[in-house]
């Protein structure tokens, strides 16, 4: 069960906040793959 | 030492040495170690009717909160969204939209859903898979249009969170997923058996091309295909074509193609048979059995709906799908 200060720490700060989204560049923090294997 | 990789991820199986990027666009290999290029950067955010997915048996008229990344496993020469599909991700605007972000934003914009669609869900996995089970902890559905092009261990994985997947079955010939799409066929139809297998709700689209696709014979040959792996409850969508990317010389699907699709599918046993991006009954759900009207539709809005606890209101026939 979420807890009331969950719902207000998770959903309407974090929402109004994300709002104000701003545009990014692809690629400045990549994130390593979850399926690949090393082939040397 | 060689720093070369192998991405397992869909059957692509892309070799990469040391800088190289994927053909999917999203991935490089970067010392040694595949990344992915486009986490939490989605290039496309919307909220969107579930209809639009397209999904007709899963939470009707709710909305989905959808997302998507630039790139795609495949390159089909007719795709709708080819300006983010085949666009490596520093050439599109992307948000910065982590997986608790787009949780949140989901429940701020009162969405039941989070769909992962538009371009190719694959080449965003982490992304996906990551939101995906921060979204079942907060009772959000997980759903994806994909064009099933993925390998069956990452699929399995991402099944456990997945509610519902919408899979584009472009074809039904080797032939056509070469020429057309640069793929093959046999891996997506190997996807749909593994997401019935995994009990995720599974619907198929199809978009119908002139000349290309459309084929009596094959459409048939597909539906017995369908009926036979995937039991006769699956819902098919045969949408229009209008002449996009690098398919510009064709006509729209003229609606007797279309209509005539709709019944061999039906003479073959499926039985919901939908028709798509033009106005026609066939958008609307009717009980098997009593053949009364239980979703009208008009384009993606419902306009009634007389599904009742998952049955029929008029002879409480059980309608399979996700309604709740
Ligand atoms: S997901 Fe992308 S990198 Fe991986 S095999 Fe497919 S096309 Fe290549």
């Amino acid at each position: 069960m979420m807890t009331r200060r969950e719902f207000f720490r998770f959903f309407i700060i974090g929402g109004i906040l994300s709002l104000l989204g701003k545009k990014v560049n692809a690629g400045q923090k990549p994130k390593e793959a979850m399926f690949w294997r090393r082939i040397d | 030492m060689a720093k070369t990789v192998q991405c397992e991820l869909c059957p692509n199986a892309c070799v990469l040495e040391n800088g190289q990027h994927s053909r999917c666009r999203a991935r490089m290999n970067k010392d040694g170690v595949l990344y992915s290029l486009v986490y939490g950067k989605p290039c496309a955010v919307h909220v969107d009717p579930i209809e639009k997915k397209p999904f007709f048996h899963f939470l009707p008229g709710t909305t989905a909160f959808s997302i998507a990344t630039a790139g795609c496993v495949l390159s089909c020469k007719f795709c709708q969204n080819w300006q983010i599909s085949q666009a490596r991700p520093e050439d599109t605007d992307n948000y910065d939209l982590p997986p608790d972000n787009v949780v949140r934003q989901a429940i701020f914009y009162d969405c039941r859903s989070i769909t992962y669609t538009y371009t190719e869900p694959t080449v965003f996995y982490e992304y996906m898979y990551d939101t995906a089970i921060i979204a079942k902890k907060y009772k959000i559905k997980n759903t994806m249009h994909s064009c099933g092009y993925i390998k069956e261990k990452p699929l399995r994985k991402l099944s456990k969170y997945m509610d519902a997947a919408d899979i584009d079955l472009k074809a039904f010939t080797e032939d056509f997923y070469n020429r057309i799409c640069s793929g093959s066929l046999k891996p997506v139809l190997n996807s749909l058996v593994v997401l019935k297998e995994e009990g995720v709700w599974l619907e198929i689209t199809n978009l119908v091309i002139p000349t290309l696709n459309d084929d009596m014979k094959t459409v048939k040959e597909m539906c017995k295909w369908i009926l036979k792996n995937l039991g006769p409850d699956v819902p098919i969508h045969f949408s229009r074509f209008f002449p996009h990317y690098k398919l510009t010389n064709l006509p729209p699907t003229p609606l007797e193609t279309l209509t005539e699709t709709r019944k061999t599918a039906m003479d073959a046993g499926l039985k919901f048979v939908y028709i798509g991006n033009i106005r026609h009954e066939g958008e609307n759900t009717f009980c098997p059995k009593c053949k009364k009207m239980l979703i009208e539709r008009i384009g993606y809005f419902v306009k009634q709906n007389n599904i009742s606890n998952g049955k029929c209101r008029f002879c409480s026939t059980s309608i399979p799908g996700v309604w709740s």
